[in-house]
């Protein structure tokens, strides 16, 4: 028995993809100079940012909404951070992980999201890529490019480190 | 297993809160304007080239290595082919598109409960610190005083698994544990620790062991793994 597959052709696709780059490239740049300092290094961050999201198209639903552009913001973060880390470990500097990424100023009345902000980038990227975009270990994987199984684990020691925050401040969620 | 005191519906409702407080903090787009470089206006054009050419070719990437293993599922004899695909009745392939390489589970799972395996042998000095198990996914993370790790790690193999490796293909070596063949990926410079990854096809089982270890030390561990009666 053979399976024939339907290959479709995603025009669509490629307008999805031309929107998202118009829309959005100039605030992850933004937000990738926020990290870099540089709009040079923040263009390659975006480039990356946009290779990864090339590769998962289909995870974007809705090109215009506060989810798309979160996940976007996210995205150029996460690369703008692998960029630092690199440089940094080139020129044989130490990073200081509580300083990366963008800064989230403390977000009102809510006491367990007032700690995820103050999560080191990695875990909240993960956690906000997980609880507000909704993807699974495996979507999270792919567009994290590192195993689901480390996803599971990366989530899992996101939680203990917001746990650990919120004992350190006697918060009760 | 950790308890903590907020539930997913917390978590929900806070990433939500947090992603908006991120989002107010930045700009609105229609206020950002950027002289961007010829170097990245050129990359984005391509790019946008891309986006349809890339779906393309995964689909029919995918399409020849499911055709392959329908083919295989369906003759009585072994095609002799030259591809990165390898399939038996558990249905997995392994990919190698770009600087990636993707296994690719399929078919049902065999169980619903996993087996409890553990390494039964650990190099002096290390110490379980951390562990995570659900039904189908078991996972154990071991450290030393020296901040050498060892994460081993375990799950059903079933449709929409993936696992993936970034880096050269060409650096991957087969071994074996226990007579099962397993490959071996070298750490480089997008990992810093070395992979291996092996599957009991017997039980459905795929098998991941990650570390800054010698390769050695590291088969010695994967050939200790065996079934215990109660988790560490």
């Amino acid at each position: 028995m053979l399976i024939y597959l339907q290959a479709i052709e995603r025009e669509d696709d490629r307008a999805k993809f031309e929107k998202l780059y118009l829309n959005y490239h100039n605030l992850m740049i933004y937000a990738a100079m926020k990290i870099l300092n540089n709009q040079q290094d923040a263009e390659d961050a975006v480039h990356q940012a946009f290779l990864t999201l090339i590769d998962n198209l289909d995870k974007v639903k809705d090109t215009t909404s506060r989810e798309t552009k979160s996940y976007l913001v996210v995205i150029a973060e996460h690369k703008a951070i692998d960029m630092l880390r690199a440089k940094k470990k080139i020129l044989d500097l130490d990073y200081d992980e509580a300083a990366e990424g963008l800064e989230v100023a403390p977000p009102g009345d809510n006491l367990l999201a007032h700690a995820m902000a103050k999560l080191p980038s990695r875990y909240r990227e993960v956690l906000l890529l997980r609880y507000r975009n909704g993807y699974s270990n495996a979507e999270l994987g792919a567009i994290l490019h590192i195993k689901p199984e480390s996803v599971q684990r990366l989530v899992f020691r996101a939680k203990e480190a917001l746990q650990k925050i919120l004992d350190e401040e006697g918060i009760e969620v | 297993m950790t308890e903590f005191s907020f539930s997913e519906d917390d978590l929900k409702t806070a990433a939500v809160i947090v992603s908006d407080a991120m989002l107010d903090s930045l700009p609105d787009p229609s206020e950002i304007h950027f002289e961007l470089s010829d170097d990245f206006i050129k990359k984005m054009d391509a790019l946008c080239m891309k986006a349809k050419q890339r779906t393309w070719t995964r689909v029919v990437l995918k399409r020849v290595a499911m055709i392959f293993l329908a083919i295989l599922l369906g003759l009585s004899t072994w095609l002799t082919v030259d591809t990165e695909a390898r399939a038996v009745a558990i249905k997995w392939i392994r990919d190698v598109i770009e600087d990636n390489i993707y296994y690719r589970f399929f078919g049902n799972s065999m169980g619903t409960e996993l087996p409890n395996f553990v390494p039964t042998w650990l190099p002096d000095g290390f110490a379980l610190t951390e562990s995570d198990d659900t039904a189908t996914h078991h996972m154990f993370f071991y450290e030393d005083a020296e901040s050498n790790m060892i994460l081993f790690d375990y799950c059903f193999l079933s449709e929409g698994l993936q696992a993936q490796y970034s880096g050269d293909d060409s650096e991957r070596e087969t071994v074996y544990i226990r007579e099962v063949p397993a490959d071996f990926y070298p750490a480089d410079e997008t990992s810093l620790s070395n992979n291996l990854i092996w599957i009991d096809e017997s039980n459905g089982i795929v098998f991941f062991l990650d570390s800054n270890l010698e390769k050695e030390v590291m088969l010695h561990i994967a050939n200790s793994v065996d079934l215990c009666n109660m988790l560490n």
